[in-house]
């Protein structure tokens, strides 16, 4: 198994998974990030994403009933695992440590 | 109409992705796909869903995984190769049959293959080799083939060239032995050259390295060098190419120019020499009949046909062509017939008269190939006899595998793998063996060969190594299928209860094997000894001529012919004899085991039918039959005044008791004293000389003319009452330069010269007598095995045989009486193909063995015994065992 910290890619996917909750599949993925984040980003790379965080046991997956306009196909729905959700935390309080820890002069 | 993303795409993708993604991929893929066709249209839409589909494999998450199933693929293949290289450990005799079979078979056939593809590849260097080639000449004299020569009138190839459309090019020559040329003050002897006309170089693809193709030999007194020879010229300091320009000079008063320097010939070039000289220097030298002659004959001519042209159709006009020049005999006094010879065939022949190509005989070169080919036969007989009876020790292997679950297709890959290790092993190690015995056998075949052959050769377009690999892989799948095709026939009960029985098809196959291993045996050793006979017989046969402790010297080319020349010759054949230790010297144009000239259009007084005849003839003074020891029948030798500087005053000569029936004499006496028309004079005869061999024993005693001529080339034979040594030489050599000044004082031993005669019979025989050898030990080997295995399953049965009180005796008869049958009925078969074989390979020779049917009994008893020794050896073995032991065996 990879190391378990989080790629930038990586972690806007697994927020982007915990915001749609229960409803995170490829395409609506996709479009979530490239709505929230405003940058274009493939279906292969979002699958290849997914499939990294899934092999970190930050995500799970399941298939859906089958669904019509997609031709019949199931979705493959993913969820994010309590190891991604602590993940997520940890890369947050990094964050927040780092920010805080700037002094005023240097932004103004 | 619904819109579809393409279909091939999603296959492709089908089988390259993750199986357990895959769904929603193409789920995904089809979703964009649909949302693209409503906004952006159906082309964008299926450009966009390419694109996204072939993102996918950038990532090898998303890729198949290499599945479980091939990686049991590779542990198959390890256990495969495990068990087999288990199974050849524990069975190290069998192992070792195998193995040196192989090997033995593998490493003779890789340098075989070398020494055929390299005489094969004679005269490819050039360009158009393909519509290259070299017009021959049949003579006929009364509907009766008197010459089949390599060499024509001057007029030939200019004349062709001229009648026919069909000829691209053509080039001429006039091929001649060692010279002497003296180049800034010092005298070199040379190789042999070629006189060739200026076509020379745009004809063939030699190389020329510095001088003008077309011009360099395109006037009298110029001539091209090869680089070899250039070497020998130039001072230290020198490069080859500051010798353009440099005058050369032969014993005549204008000195020769070099023009060219260029490469030296191939290997593999049938015309093999030192340097080229211009033709036209040929013509100012020997007049305008060199150009323009019908009658002169010595000439060589090669033609090229243009592109498209089927030589038969040109060789079906060369009979007009001979009418309309020759009509049937006024020009030559003989039916010329001509035809083309194709350039690659002229090495390969070797039955042309006047041949100065390097040539071999075509058969032998086959002949050895299918030996080779015979010997990897013999071996792998016993790979597929040895496996097949040994299927049955496996066939409890087998019986697990099949119960576990293997196919059929996978007990047969298992086979495969072993048959490959094993070839694999016994090819790696005979490269070894090739590399190591290759000096020993570039001795035996005189060549220079190697691997590199084997490696840049290719055989109708297709790379040797390549078909090479091809064919072993053909033979090996047939080779390993049998075996395996039998295991998987067994019913898997039935070898795990450990009974079961051979079919009745496979011991028959068996036998069937060991008979035609054991008859190619026969027919190899008959072969074998009848070869090595042939040649002890022509090496020590009465030539009729006596040819010890002779050395023979060259003659003194660069002293000029003039009236003081016959005196000056006889003064220092004097001086030498006065040497102790030197008996008696003569001169002569041919020594003995060389070939001879030609007299045509003789006329004999005996009989006025007797007319156009055609006889050999040879230039001796008044001391070569004391020398050579030649008996005459009657009549008398020349003394010195039968010689003469005037050679039109010469009127008297002899013959050989061969010639005396050619010129319808009734018996030598009648022959004396009687005149011989030939030359445009009349001759008269002297004395009649018993026949001799004058040529090696592949030819019969010709008649022969012996004129009493001199010349400066012709050689000195010089006889020693005992061995030669050093100091004589020396003294030999000061008289020489004494008599001779400015030339090359070279000589060698006669007894060599007439050995290198039967050089390739003995190289033959060498090559054979080692298949012979190797093909007797594979196949006994074989036999060994197969006995083995044989008294393995007997051995309960010989056990109660001896508890029933059989004694050894009777057990060796019972036991070795199946093999030995097989060896005598593959002997019966051998014996007569052997005879057949030995028939027509003495048709070869003109003097040869009587080869009889003892012979091949002899052959055939050794054969049989070896097998009776090998085969009671083992029987003896087994038999000797405790019958408690071999009773208890299960």
């Amino acid at each position: 198994m990879k190391g378990t910290n989080l790629g930038e890619l990586e972690e806007i996917a697994l927020l982007v998974v915990a915001n749609l909750f229960d409803n995170a599949y490829g395409i609506l993925i996709k479009q979530e990030i490239e709505e929230k984040c405003n940058r274009t980003i493939t279906i292969s790379t979002v699958h290849n994403v997914l499939q990294r965080l899934s092999e970190k046991d930050y995500l799970e997956s399941r298939y859906s009933d089958p669904t019509p306009e997609r031709g019949g196909k199931r979705k493959l729905l993913f969820r994010v695992t309590k190891a991604g959700q602590a993940a997520l935390r940890t890369s947050r309080s990094m964050r927040e440590n780092l920010w805080s820890g700037i002094p005023k002069v240097a932004f103004d | 109409m619904k819109v579809t993303p393409p279909k091939q795409l999603i296959w492709l993708l089908s089988k390259c992705c993750n199986p357990a993604l895959w769904e929603s991929i193409e789920g995904d893929l089809m979703e964009l796909f649909l949302l693209d066709l409503k906004k952006k249209g159906e082309r964008k839409a299926k450009f966009n869903y390419f694109l996204n589909a072939l993102a996918f494999l950038r990532y090898h998450r998303l890729r198949k995984r290499q599945n479980s199933k091939k990686l049991n693929h590779m542990a198959l293949i390890q256990n495969y190769l495990k068990v087999s290289f288990r199974d050849l450990k524990r069975n190290k005799t069998f192992t070792g049959i195998n193995l040196f079979g192989l090997i033995a078979g593998m490493t003779v056939s890789l340098l075989m293959f070398q020494y055929v593809l390299f005489e094969t590849s004679f005269d490819d260097f050039n360009e158009d080799a393909d519509r290259m080639y070299r017009v021959i000449n049949d003579r006929y004299h009364n509907g009766e083939l008197i010459q089949r020569g390599a060499i024509t009138y001057p007029t030939i190839g200019p004349t062709m060239f001229k009648d026919f459309p069909e000829i691209e090019a053509y080039t001429r020559m006039v091929p001649s032995t060692g010279n002497f040329i003296n180049y800034e003050e010092q005298v070199y002897r040379t190789g042999d050259y070629l006189i060739a006309d200026e076509h020379f170089h745009s004809f063939f693809s030699y190389k020329l390295i510095k001088g003008n193709k077309k011009e360099c030999l395109d006037a009298a007194f110029k001539m091209v060098i090869t680089e070899r020879f250039a070497k020998k010229l130039i001072k230290k300091g020198e490069n080859i190419t500051d010798l353009i320009g440099k005058p050369i000079n032969f014993n005549y008063p204008t000195s020769f120019m070099i023009t060219g320097i260029m490469e030296n010939p191939p290997k593999n070039s049938h015309l093999q020499f030192d340097f080229i000289t211009s033709y036209k220097s040929f013509i100012a030298i020997e007049g305008q009949g060199a150009d323009t002659s019908w009658e002169w004959s010595d000439f060589y001519h090669y033609i090229k046909l243009k592109k498209g042209v089927n030589p038969e159709s040109l060789n079906n006009k060369l009979a007009d062509f001979s009418l309309r020049y020759f009509k049937e005999g006024e020009v030559t006094g003989n039916d010329e017939k001509f035809s083309l010879q194709p350039l690659n065939e002229i090495h390969l022949d070797d039955t042309m008269e006047y041949e100065v190509a390097i040539v071999t005989n075509g058969e032998t070169v086959w002949l050895m190939l299918y030996i080779a080919i015979f010997i990897v036969l013999i071996a792998w007989v016993n790979y597929i006899n040895l496996n097949t009876s040994r299927a049955i020790q496996r066939a409890k292997e087998v019986g697990i595998r099949k119960s576990v679950g293997a196919q059929k297709s996978q007990i047969i890959r298992q086979s495969f793998i072993e048959t490959l290790l094993l070839n694999f092993i016994a090819l790696t190690l005979s490269i070894g063996f090739v590399f190591i015995l290759q000096p020993i056998f570039n001795n035996m075949t005189g060549l220079d060969l190697s691997m590199s052959i084997i490696l840049f050769s290719s055989v109708m377009g297709i790379p040797f190594p390549i078909l090479l690999i091809g064919i072993l892989f053909i033979l090996l799948a047939l080779v390993a299928l049998y075996p395996a095709l039998l295991v998987t026939r067994f019913s898997t009960q039935d070898v795990l209860k450990g009974s079961f029985q051979l079919k009745g098809e496979i011991t028959w196959l068996r036998k069937g094997m060991v008979v035609f291993q054991f008859s190619l045996a026969v027919i190899l050793i008959t072969a074998t000894i009848a070869i090595a006979r042939q040649i002890e017989y022509m090496v020590n046969q009465d030539l009729g001529i006596d040819l010890d402790n002779t050395i023979v010297v060259y003659g003194p080319v660069m002293t000029n012919w003039d009236s003081t020349f016959i005196y000056k010759i006889d003064q220092f054949k004097k001086d030498l004899s006065s040497l102790s230790g030197v008996e008696i010297a003569t001169i002569s144009n041919r020594v003995p085991g060389s070939g001879m000239g030609r007299i045509f259009r003789i006329t004999s007084s005996a009989d006025p039918e007797a007319q156009n005849l055609t006889s050999n003839h040879m230039s001796i003074d008044h001391e070569f039959a004391e020398l050579y020891n030649v008996e005459f029948i009657t009549g008398r030798d020349f003394n010195y005044s039968d010689h003469d500087f005037d050679g039109g005053a010469i009127k008297n000569f002899i013959i050989n008791e061969s010639a005396v029936s050619l010129l319808k004499f009734d018996s030598p006496e009648d022959a004396v004293g009687r005149s011989v028309n030939f030359y445009n004079k009349d001759w008269t005869i002297i004395g009649v000389m018993k026949d001799f061999h004058q040529e090696s024993l592949h030819r019969k005693i010709a008649p022969i003319f012996l004129l009493p001529y001199y010349s400066t080339g012709n050689n000195f034979s010089i006889k020693f009452s005992s061995q030669v040594t050093p100091a004589l030489v020396e003294a030999i050599e000061k008289r020489y330069n004494q008599y001779f000044p400015g030339n090359y004082f070279d000589y060698l031993f006669l007894e060599d010269e007439i050995d290198s005669l039967y050089d390739d019979d003995v190289r033959v025989s060498r090559v054979s007598n080692v298949f012979a050898t190797l093909s007797i030990i594979i196949a006994v080997l074989g036999l060994y095995g197969l006995v083995m295995i044989t008294l393995v399953r007997k051995t309960k049965e010989i056990g109660i045989r001896k508890v029933l009180g059989a004694n050894l005796g009777q057990l060796l008869t019972l036991l070795s009486k199946e093999f030995l049958l097989l060896v005598i009925i593959a002997v019966l078969v051998g014996a007569p193909v052997s005879y057949l074989t030995i028939m027509e390979w003495k048709s070869g020779y003109a003097y040869s063995i009587n080869i009889g049917i003892g012979l091949i009994l002899l052959s055939s008893f050794m054969l049989i015994l070896i097998s009776a020794i090998t085969i009671g050896f083992q029987t003896r073995k087994i038999s000797g065992n405790n019958p408690v032991e071999s009773l208890r065996s299960e």
